[in-house]
């Protein structure tokens, strides 16, 4: 316990700053969406004019800016995703490579607690922190879609729009991790963290252009929880569901594992 | 009673030595030095000890529990002074403190008010306005707040003014003689031989001897640089119990083993113009030992 609330609140700020820009950020790019549905069939015809490809990489095929739920799959969604991933793997990742870089770990390690009170104390404040932030954001974009899209659109589809970023946040946080275990310096891990986040993006962006490389969506977790799926299905798929909770047990018990062996060096 | 049990205890991080094939063990009670210079394997042994790396093979055993399997209850009664001391930069001294002894479930705050005062302590700046020998004043302090029956020290006076080094050997004094057993990791050899009672000399990862600090006195290694009136007198000047003699003109400057009283009795036969005694570096006296051992 002790452990877990001077993690929380070493990482409150982060959490305060992130919350908080997310959800200004929803807002603003919600007062468009009046506009956008007054103009909704210029919109449609724009679209008609861009190739096909752009068209369908960023799902506005299927996801119509007209439909609030389209309007929120193919604009709030991506930075949703995109950036809470960042976060998340950052805060994730940082949990003990932090105390590993800047040495403070042999001070930790040397307390009377187990290396495994260590890894669940660090994992559970981090999770609390992510599911805050998701929990926030969440109901900031619940209040924010009664005022702006009254009730014209179907809720459980946003609450799955809003529980698919936070799967994702998990499944990144949970591999991050595992990475800190190995990758100790924070100069090294960070942006590593962040090129897995991106790297994933872009995976997830070829998957969907190129026939030939449709079976990279099985490698990145934008496709598990792909808004337009989610719009036209109004559930998540089972296989990608099975995929995400097995990496997320594989990933924590290997950090426990890895990480009760190692040897802390000076 | 056997606090610590080392047995056949070896270390490599991949092909490098760390330590290798070492056993010793600490009685209850004793101040434990533990000698060598840098590299020897000092601080990997402690690392051992308080289980931040796990042995290549061989057993450590604190208070009669295997390090691997029990640290966590082996820590709860272990105070450890780390040599390069890195706490928490964003923390206050007063908040890493309570911190610190949180751990242990203690009521700590009166311990920590007195032991703020006896090492004159700050609490209310932050631990990365700190300089380095508060740094280690702050170690010294977090070693002690749980009253720990084993203190494991890592070089604990090097950053440390000369009033503190003292005021610290005080406290250990006191500390040992309340029944704490202490493990004293050093390069500095007269702080040694002043504070233990007995000492395990390391070098190059094995332990070359273990002494009593008793038999230590009796064979005092002094560092002595002697100015004669004249060139002659050097050639002249013998005694049993020097080292690595060296002669420059009228200077003569050796490694001293034996007893104080003998050396200034025989130097009183010569005319002496100038004379420095000092304690040896640790590198001169491991050559000594060292070269006795390729005999």
């Amino acid at each position: 316990m002790i452990i877990f609330f001077r993690e929380f609140s070493r990482n409150k700020k982060a959490l305060m700053i992130w919350t908080l820009s997310m959800v200004l950020f929803s807002i603003f790019l919600m007062t468009f969406f009046p506009t956008i549905t007054e103009q909704a069939d210029k919109l449609d015809e724009l679209m008609e004019q861009y190739p096909k490809e752009i068209v369908e990489a960023f799902n506005f095929d299927r996801l119509r800016m007209s439909d609030p739920m389209g309007f929120y799959g193919g604009q709030i969604y991506i930075f949703i995703t995109l950036f809470g991933s960042i976060y998340s793997i950052l805060l994730f990742s940082g949990a003990l490579s932090r105390e590993e870089s800047e040495r403070t770990s042999e001070f930790l390690l040397t307390r009377p607690v187990r290396r495994t009170t260590v890894v669940t104390s660090k994992a559970l404040a981090a999770i609390v922190n992510i599911t805050l932030f998701n929990f926030i954001f969440g109901f900031a974009n619940v209040i924010l879609f009664d005022i702006y899209a009254k009730s014209t659109f179907d809720k459980k589809i946003l609450y799955l729009l809003i529980a698919g970023p936070y799967i994702m946040h998990l499944f990144f946080g949970a591999l991050g991790m595992l990475l800190s275990v190995f990758v100790v310096k924070t100069r090294t891990i960070y942006p590593l963290s962040i090129g897995i986040v991106i790297l994933a993006y872009f995976v997830s962006i070829v998957s969907t252009l190129s026939e030939k490389a449709e079976g990279l969506k099985y490698l990145t977790p934008f496709k598990y929880v792909d808004a337009a799926d989610i719009v036209t299905n109004k559930s998540f798929t089972d296989t990608y569901l099975l995929i995400v909770l097995g990496v997320i047990f594989v990933s924590i018990l290997s950090t426990y594992i890895f990480y009760n062996k190692k040897d802390i060096l000076s | 009673m056997e606090i610590v049990e080392v047995e056949k205890l070896s270390k490599y991080y991949g092909k490098t030595r760390g330590i290798d094939d070492i056993s010793f063990g600490v009685q209850q009670g004793l101040i434990f030095g533990f000698i060598g210079p840098n590299g020897a394997g000092k601080s990997t042994t402690i690392r051992l000890l308080l289980s931040l790396i796990y042995p290549t093979s061989g057993q450590v055993r604190i208070f009669g529990m295997d390090c691997r399997r029990e640290g966590h209850k082996i820590r709860r009664r272990v105070g450890y002074i780390p040599s390069e001391v890195n706490f928490y930069d964003d923390m206050r001294v007063k908040d890493f403190l309570r911190y610190a002894a949180a751990f242990f479930h203690v009521d700590s705050q009166r311990r920590i008010a007195y032991l703020c005062d006896l090492f004159d302590v700050e609490t209310e700046k932050k631990i990365s306005s700190l300089s380095s020998g508060n740094k280690k004043k702050l170690a010294i302090l977090q070693a002690l707040i749980h009253e720990p029956e084993l203190l494991i020290l890592d070089e604990p006076t090097s950053g440390l003014d000369p009033l503190m080094q003292n005021r610290l050997y005080e406290t250990l004094k006191a500390e040992n003689k309340k029944g704490v057993t202490i493990f004293f990791s050093s390069h500095v050899l007269s702080e040694v031989q002043k504070m233990c009672d007995v000492v395990a000399i390391l070098k190059e990862g094995k332990i070359i001897k273990t002494e009593t600090i008793d038999s230590l006195r009796g064979s005092l290694y002094k560092k002595v640089r002697v100015e004669f009136s004249s060139p002659e007198h050097p050639q002249k000047f013998t005694l049993p119990g020097t080292v690595t003699a060296s002669v420059k003109g009228s200077m003569m400057e050796f490694i001293y083993h034996g007893d104080m009283d003998t050396i200034v009795k025989e130097l009183s036969k010569f005319p002496v113009v100038d004379l420095w005694v000092d304690d040896p570096e640790l590198e001169d006296i491991f050559m000594h030992y060292y070269n006795k051992g390729i005999e």
